[in-house]
């Protein structure tokens, strides 16, 4: 087996890698067959890239996604994000990571409905002992006011739109300021206009804070939104687009 | 005053008895009356190697004992539903002839050597209490069950005197011998 | 962690769910509660009546009851002289011979009642140690003393008892005279009359029993003496606690069977928590996997979902104070030996706390586990 440094080298386009995927493979236990949605899978990502990924149900698409969000380890292989090796990392490391680094963002936006769009965005913030009430609140505020909804912090998930809670679910997700944020279709659920709303919150991510984001999607307008998509098949990557330019696509 | 060392001579005079007469070396008895060191009372209780021959049963000696008369009788511990006493050498005699709760088949029985369904008055008249005393004429102090070790229904004899406030009604023998009888099958 | 107003408001996401919950801890710690008063006050009386220094003569044969009991009159002198170590109070031994007979009496308004009755001299306050008078004075022939819960036992008023009210025993009148306490015993809930009046009514001419009071517990081996050296008089001597525990045991089964009935009550309620629990739990896994997703461990989570059922199985022990204090406290309850009140005790209340957290944690262990236990990339999407 190859062993890998972590990904401090530049790739051919000269960004600086932040994910880096060499021979993952995800199987598992399905009755008596052993299912492998993912199979020797290289993949670099650079910081700050928006890339999707697309292809059918069933393709390994969301597996990807999964592991390169920490929420389950593959099977074989190595999977840096930033300076980390996923593939090392046990359960409770992998939650405790997550906490710090990675940002999830549902199709289903997967508020906590009891909560409050300030209190569901504020969850992140609880887990780290070392901020303030003041300072908890004040990033919840940016977070809010950064999707646009600092006057919707008071309303539960259901006195809102679905393009407003995927837009509170958005908040939650950046609320920490992780370098990475995963996108589980994310306008799957959405009309055109509050799509176009995520989609451009997404771009903003990428281009202005840096962030890397993986997006999965069906949509092929939603992946024009990326500047790379990638079309997975059978838990291969079967076609790269390289999309140039960082202006947002028309829709 | 009865004081823990009594106790302590008491016992090691008893072990003593026992083991002379389980070695069958005492042909008529045995007297050991232990001296405390300096001790007000000393304990007196004999035991018999064999069953004196004058021996009577608790009924004939209902009948015929009067206060201060020497008597030997023999019977059985029992006749009430606690016949050996807790801390004091004394317990209740009382003739086989008896019908015990042992014998009435009632097998659960808690308390075997009890009388409880002979007829009052025949168990009155072949019952007796017996009272071991100390040389200061007090009762002495004694658990028999544990010195010499005697059970409720053992076979006993005891001699002594018949006691001053003995009566017709209620025979009380202050006895200085004991005998007791191997197990009867 | 997160914080115990998630805990809070998931408890208020389905107030019919809720109230079943916070009900059914509720009745199971009720139940608790009451099934422990009544042990506890049944026990208490019991063990209270009985004094390690006071021995019972009682008469051979019927040793188990009091009542049944008959032992000559000249035992009561008898003892006094024979037995030692007895206690004496200005001059006067602590022997008392006793009548004690359950009979039927009549008020003034026709309501008739079994009443526990006894017989007594003056000497019985010399034994029985415990027994004050409230109001009034000891009973003159004609007249009768009346323990202060003895009302509660024949169904009647305090004021029906009181004193200068009359009723009626065997067809003549007696007079209250006076009222007594003897604090947690059977005695208070007795009427204790002259013993010649109640000799003479009852055509009786022996004793029921002879309470010696000794200087220690220990001297009870000169009353067992006594009684194998009168053999006459067919005595058996008895410590009064160990009557007492004797009777405690006969109430045993009763006992042990309200502990059951509660224990199956609570079994049935832990079974069907488990099931709601479950439902409760299942129907917001996707809610937990987010929790999860977002970084929350499952410890976490699981401390707030036990967390969120203590809640409320704490609520309802808190219910079943309240239903305690409002139905169950200061209540009194006869049984054949007398009147018991129900009380709250330490230990009970700290049993019925022990009740609703076991509930509490029982009642989550499982279903938590169950539903934290699916793999998380499939939990998200569930």
């Amino acid at each position: 087996m190859t062993v890998f440094n972590p990904p401090t080298s530049s790739d051919p386009h000269g960004k600086e890698v932040f994910i880096r995927c060499r021979n993952v493979s995800k199987s598992y236990r399905k009755g008596k067959t052993i299912v492998t949605p993912l199979e020797a899978l290289d993949l670099d990502v650079g910081r700050g890239e928006f890339l999707a990924l697309m292809g059918p149900s069933g393709s390994g698409k969301t597996t990807l996604l999964n592991l390169i969000a920490g929420i389950d380890s593959p099977t074989t292989g190595e999977l840096w994000v930033d300076k980390q090796n996923l593939a090392s990392l046990k359960r409770g490391q992998l939650t405790a990571w997550r906490a710090k680094h990675c940002g999830y963002i549902f199709q289903l936006y997967h508020l906590v409905p009891i909560l409050t769009a300030f209190e569901n965005v504020e969850l992140p913030l609880l887990l780290d002992r070392s901020l303030s009430r003041k300072e908890r609140h004040s990033k919840v505020a940016a977070a809010l006011d950064l999707v646009g909804l600092a006057n919707r912090a008071d309303h539960r998930p259901t006195e809102l739109s679905g393009g407003q809670e995927q837009r509170v679910a958005i908040a939650r997700a950046i609320v920490t300021n992780p370098g990475l944020l995963v996108a589980d279709e994310p306008t799957g659920d959405l009309d055109r206009k509050s799509a176009t709303q995520v989609l451009d919150l997404l771009r903003e991510f990428s281009s202005e804070y840096r962030k890397t984001i993986v997006m999965v999607t069906h949509d092929a307008v939603a992946a024009n939104a990326a500047q790379r998509t990638l079309h997975l098949e059978k838990g291969q990557l079967v076609e790269q687009v390289q999309i140039t330019t960082s202006e947002p696509t028309e829709v | 005053m009865i004081t823990k060392n009594t106790l302590f001579n008491v016992t090691t005079f008893i072990l003593v008895s026992l083991f002379l007469t389980a070695c069958g070396k005492q042909e008529e008895s045995t007297n050991a009356g232990l001296q405390n060191n300096g001790a007000e009372e000393t304990a007196t209780l004999i035991r018999l190697a064999t069953v004196p021959s004058s021996a009577i049963s608790v009924g004939q000696a209902r009948k015929t004992a009067h206060p201060g008369q020497k008597i030997a009788v023999s019977g059985q511990i029992g006749g009430t539903r606690s016949p050996i006493a807790e801390e004091y050498a004394s317990f209740v005699i009382t003739d086989s002839v008896i019908l015990f709760c042992n014998e009435i088949g009632d097998e659960g029985c808690e308390t075997p050597w009890d009388a409880c369904c002979e007829d009052a008055d025949k168990l009155a008249e072949h019952r007796a209490s017996v009272l071991f005393l100390n040389d200061n004429g007090q009762p002495l102090n004694l658990n028999m069950k544990q010195q010499p070790g005697l059970s409720e229904l053992d076979y006993v004899t005891v001699t002594g005197i018949v006691a001053p406030g003995s009566t017709p009604d209620n025979l009380i023998i202050h006895a200085n011998g004991l005998y007791t009888e191997p197990t009867k099958l | 962690m997160l914080p115990i107003s998630y805990a809070i408001r998931n408890l208020l996401r389905d107030p019919g769910r809720l109230l079943q919950k916070v009900g059914g801890a509720g009745i199971v710690v009720f139940l608790v509660f009451a099934a422990g008063a009544f042990n506890q006050g049944m026990h208490r009386i019991l063990s209270a009546s009985g004094s390690p220094q006071n021995v019972i003569l009682l008469g051979a044969g019927s040793e188990e009851s009091v009542e049944r009991s008959e032992v000559p009159i000249q035992a009561e002198t008898l003892a006094a002289a024979g037995i030692q170590d007895i206690t004496t109070r200005l001059g006067v031994s602590a022997v008392s011979g006793e009548v004690h007979y359950m009979a039927e009496v009549i008020f003034p308004t026709g309501h008739k009642a079994q009443a526990l009755l006894r017989g007594v001299t003056p000497t019985a306050f010399e034994v029985h140690r415990s027994v004050r008078i409230l109001k009034g004075k000891y009973p003159k022939p004609g007249e009768v003393l009346v323990g202060k819960l003895a009302h509660h036992n024949l169904g009647v008023s305090a004021e029906m008892l009181s004193p200068g009210q009359t009723i009626k025993f065997e067809g003549q009148s007696f007079t209250v005279a006076g009222i007594f306490t003897a604090p947690g015993t059977v005695m208070e809930s007795e009427l204790w009359f002259d013993r010649n009046d109640l000799m003479t009514l009852t055509q009786r001419e022996q004793l029921s029993c002879v309470v010696v009071r000794l200087e220690s517990p220990e001297s009870y081996a000169s009353a067992d003496l006594f009684s194998k050296q009168r053999l006459d008089l067919e005595l058996s001597a008895i410590r009064e606690s160990d009557y007492y525990a004797k009777l405690s045991a006969f109430y045993a089964p009763i006992r042990t069977m309200t502990w059951l009935t509660a224990a199956l009550i609570a079994a049935g309620a832990i079974f069907g928590g488990l099931n709601m629990q479950y439902a409760a739990f299942a129907s917001r896994i996707r809610e937990l996997a987010t929790l999860q997703a977002i970084g929350y461990s499952r410890p976490a989570i699981y401390l707030s979902l036990v967390e969120e059922s203590l809640l409320a199985t704490l609520l309802g022990t808190l219910l079943a104070v309240a239903m305690v204090l409002i139905f169950l406290e200061g209540q009194t309850l006869n049984f054949s030996m007398g009147v018991f009140r129900l009380t709250l005790s330490g230990e009970i209340a700290l049993a019925g706390l022990l009740t609703g957290l076991l509930l509490g944690i029982i009642g989550s262990i499982t279903p938590a586990i169950r539903c934290l236990g699916t793999s998380l990339p499939s939990a998200l999407r569930s």
